[in-house]
């Protein structure tokens, strides 16, 4: 089990946040929830306006969960539920939601597994139903495994001609090595070969049991109504005692030390640059100051890196750092790309604007423009059911309270310089992995000046690790 | 604040008619309540109010992309879209995004063939801020050598980025180049290089004058502002930038393709691909629709006749999929197949050949039919989802069309399309003589 099943289990609870306006702005709608006897969380949530309703179920296992050699399972596993049940074919799923123009997507991600819809409200039963079926009664057929093996290799192979997807993989590998974070979901060639039907049945029935699911529904309903609704279609899954077999996601230990690394893609005419280290966990006390420090130093669109990599020196046409907070600590990363020309003041920019920030910290203006930038685009981004559905399914999965949203931009808000200050030490700096892929011997001499560079092939199999 | 998680009654009763319809086409009699208002000076306002959130999208339509350029300054539109955001008179450089920020917003544009855009998104309580910020680079941008060459580099990147380390992007820039031979649609949206090295100061003026001018220009406003207030604010802000002379008109000089056109381009790749281009029609042709049609029975959902046949049936490419967009003139319908690493380009076109061939001949069934109106206009609806989505369709219908309501008329159109009308559009465009075929031949690993 992951660490997300000891915690308290919020029970029979009828949350009333708040709708009401307040001097904070704008707040989330009211929302309500239930967990069934069999374990089953469900959260429901009204949103009118558009005839839309979007439903997400969320499974606690990723692709941290896969077992070592068969990394991959969990999104193979995610991508099977909709490759046929047991009392219909892949091609009668397809069909069916794309004649109602429906979304079905199911994903893995390191932590989870999502499985998301979204219908018009009138063609709730057909789509719910849909939804609960390839959840409950996968067919699991070995002729649709070997398909979908084709068809993931051939995406992994496609991998190979893009080259921010190709540094990001290589970037977690070098990162987290043997660590269950030190893979894309995606896997390898080798690893997403050797995974058999025992391997997808048997992680589905480890995983996807009633007391690791959460059922999350946001739209053109009547929350009640719908509350029943979902219990109705959920609650006939069978309670199951959790194997116990399943460790929670061990902490990642950081680097030894600093490192650059190499892979060498030929003929490229830009690098791709990753630099970053093992950022927070999302129930970190000091997630939101680092929301707001991250914001200054490499979200938005004016933050320190945009500034000096692409507004002051035309080095770059993007920039930015992100702090990805999961179960575990996930990575913190800055992305940016170049030419090949410029490769290295790129690096010795970042780093520099980077130790800057930790030396000494923001100014009262900078702090001011974060906040408000965080302020107004909460509200922005929360005009879809989508986003409102995947901020129910936080405070769900991550168990943060259920009013934590009602209090996130007075906490913004709240957040001090000194605060900035001090969480600013947390960003890696003297272990920092810099990964750069491109033509080698354009820029290999360049990055040595940064220290001993070690080489990189651009398909890193799990062997080689 | 307002925190109701309600549309505005009008806009969410009309968009609810939008959706519920059923298989037999409906009579279109929905209207956004959009406030239209025409500024002495040519500049059209249309304001739509939706109190939902305490925020609003400010969106520029200018009637100008590459298909304005000429030979030798080709990517100037795109160049502009950054030259926008680097100061105009009383604001000087970076002080545009800062002050987006500081609003609680975001701002960003794009640009195509036929159009440039501009948008942002801040709190309802900044209104005045955006129309300040956004008259004073409509009335005097900031055209220096310092921008010009910062942004110069900067598109260079993005260039780099998006086509020449991106075997995508590389085939659709040789396939539009070879496509067409008078079309202005034959140059890259980006422009070629030595062409962006060769833009000067005075072509960026004279540009700017022109075709940024308040006459070749739309702002749709969508969110939590007052129309009535919005019109007697635009008026004070932008009332006093003089009209210009109007843009020289664009020639669509493209002879008819008498014959199919085959090329290859070889790079270094992992993965074999196949482009195929189609000489197809403007969004106003009576055959748009039932082109849109088809390109929704084979490209969307994992139903579609490109998946299921190069994808699920014969295991063959990684990625396909069809490209039809509204354009203002001809413009290419694309297909598109990325195929395994043993599979021959010649594979991927006889599959994508056997789908048009099936939908030429009868092959287009009632629930094929059903299930393309059904995506598209859901597809519509969920693009009136945020207020940016909203301002979008609107401010690009009206510039399509000169009237915002289009969008609702093209839906009609598509649900009145037949079985027949598919078949036939199918037989009349997608033939060998007047397409273009460009084959990606990865070059071997060293």
């Amino acid at each position: 089990m992951t660490i997300i099943s000891v915690l308290p289990i919020i029970a029979m609870t009828m949350t009333q946040s708040g709708s009401a306006a307040s001097g904070s702005g704008f707040r989330l709608p009211p929302s309500l929830s239930r967990t069934l006897d069999n374990g089953v969380r469900i959260y429901v949530m009204e949103f009118r306006g558009l005839p839309l309703v979007n439903c997400n179920v969320i499974i606690s296992a990723g692709a941290a969960h896969d077992p070592k050699g068969k990394e991959g399972l969990a999104d193979m596993t995610a991508t099977l539920l909709r490759k046929g049940t047991t009392s219909r074919s892949a091609m009668e799923i397809a069909s069916e939601i794309d004649v109602l123009g429906a979304t079905l997507d199911a994903v893995a991600d390191p932590d989870a597994t999502q499985v998301k819809s979204e219908f018009l409200a009138r063609d709730t039963d057909a789509a719910l139903d849909l939804l609960a079926e390839v959840v409950s009664h996968p067919a699991f057929s070995q002729e649709e495994l070997e398909r979908l093996r084709g068809e993931k290799l051939g995406a992994l192979q496609a991998v190979r001609d893009d080259p921010a997807t190709l540094v990001g993989r290589r970037f977690l590998e070098l990162l987290y090595g043997k660590h269950p974070y030190g893979h894309a979901v995606t896997g390898w060639e080798a690893t997403v070969g050797a995974i058999t039907r025992e391997d997808v049945t048997g992680f589905y029935g480890r995983h996807y049991v009633p007391s690791r699911m959460i059922v999350v529904a946001v739209g053109d309903f009547e929350a009640p109504r719908m509350l029943e609704r979902l219990a109705g279609l959920f609650s006939a899954l069978p309670a199951v005692k959790p194997a116990g077999s399943e460790g929670p996601i061990p902490e990642p230990a950081a680097p030894g030390g600093r490192a650059i690394y190499l892979v060498d893609k030929p003929e490229s005419t830009q690098s791709q640059i990753r630099i970053g280290g093992i950022g927070i966990d999302r129930r970190d006390p000091d997630y939101i100051p680092l929301v707001v420090a991250n914001t200054i130093l490499g979200g938005g669109f004016t933050s320190r890196l945009v500034e000096e990599i692409r507004v002051n020196r035309g080095l770059s046409y993007g920039v930015r750092s992100r702090l990805l907070a999961q179960v575990q600590p996930g990575p913190f990363v800055i992305s940016t790309f170049t030419k090949n020309a410029t490769t290295l003041e790129t690096i010795k920019v970042a780093l520099a604007e980077l130790e800057k920030f930790r030396r000494d910290g923001v100014t009262p203006e900078e702090l001011a423009k974060a906040r408000a930038y965080l302020k107004g685009t909460f509200a922005i981004h929360n005009q879809t059911g989508t986003a409102l559905a995947d901020a129910l399914a936080d405070i769900a999965f991550y168990q943060l309270p259920a009013d934590y949203y009602d209090g996130y931009l007075d906490k913004i808000m709240a957040v001090t310089r000194e605060d900035v200050a001090r969480v600013a030490q947390r960003l890696p700096f003297e272990k920092l992995q810099i990964v750069v892929l491109g033509e080698a011997k354009a820029i290999r001499s360049d990055l040595a000046s940064l220290g001993s560079v070690k080489d990189v092939p651009l398909e890193a199999p799990p062997a080689s690790r | 604040m307002r925190a109701s998680a309600r549309l505005s009654a009008a806009a969410g009763m009309l968009l609810i008619a939008v959706a519920a319809r059923g298989a037999e086409a409906t009579q279109s009699d929905m209207a956004l309540d959009v406030r239209r208002h025409t500024l002495d000076n040519g500049l059209t306002i249309l304001v739509l109010e939706d109190h939902t959130a305490p925020t609003f999208c400010y969106m520029t339509y200018f009637k100008v992309g590459s298909r304005n350029e000429w030979p030798g300054v080709t990517g100037i539109s795109h160049l502009f879209e950054h030259m926008m955001f680097n100061g105009s008179a009383k604001f000087g450089p970076k002080v545009f995004d800062q002050t987006i920020e500081s609003s609680g917003g975001y701002s960003n544009g794009s640009t195509w063939y036929d159009y440039t855009n501009y948008y942002e998104e801040v709190s309802s309580d900044r209104l005045e801020t955006v129309l300040e910020l956004e008259s004073d680079r409509m009335r005097s941008l900031l055209i220096t050598p310092e921008n010009l060459e910062q942004e110069r580099s900067i598109v260079k990147e993005e260039r780099r980025l998006r086509v020449d380390n991106s075997p995508e992007g590389k085939l659709f820039e040789v396939l539009q180049s070879n496509a067409w031979s008078a079309s202005p649609y034959r140059w890259p949206v980006v422009g070629w290089e030595p062409d962006l090295d060769n833009i000067a100061l005075e072509d960026s003026r004279s540009y700017f004058q022109t075709y940024y001018a308040p006459n070749n220009a739309i702002v749709a406003l969508v969110g939590d502002v007052d129309a009535a207030r919005v019109v007697e604010l635009m008026t004070k802000h932008f009332g006093d930038i003089p009209k210009q002379v109007a843009p020289r008109k664009v020639i669509d000089a493209e002879p008819e393709q008498k014959g199919e056109k085959r090329v290859t381009h070889r790079m270094r790749a992992e993965l074999p691909a196949v482009m195929i281009g189609y000489k197809a029609v403007p969004w106003n042709s009576g055959d748009f629709p039932a082109l849109a049609v088809a390109a929704s029975i084979l490209t969307d959902g994992e139903s579609s006749r490109l998946y299921r046949s190069l994808i699920y049936d014969k295991q063959i490419a990684t990625e396909t999929y069809a490209f039809f967009r509204p354009a203002l003139q001809n413009s290419l319908f694309i297909i598109y197949a990325q195929g395994k690493e043993t599979v021959a380009g010649t594979s991927l076109e006889s599959a994508i050949y056997e789908e048009l061939i099936h939908l030429g001949s009868g092959g287009v069934t009632d629930r094929d039919l059903q299930k393309a109106r059904n995506q598209i206009r859901i597809e519509a609806l969920r693009e009136m989802k945020t207020n940016a989505g909203r301002a979008e369709r609107i401010g690009f219908y009206h510039l399509l069309a000169g009237d915002h309501k289009e969008m609702f008329e093209v839906l009609d159109r598509v649900d009145a399309v037949t079985m027949d009308d598919v078949a036939r559009a199918v037989r009349k465009y997608f033939r060998p003589d007047g397409r273009t075929v460009v084959t990606l031949i990865p070059e071997s690993r060293s």
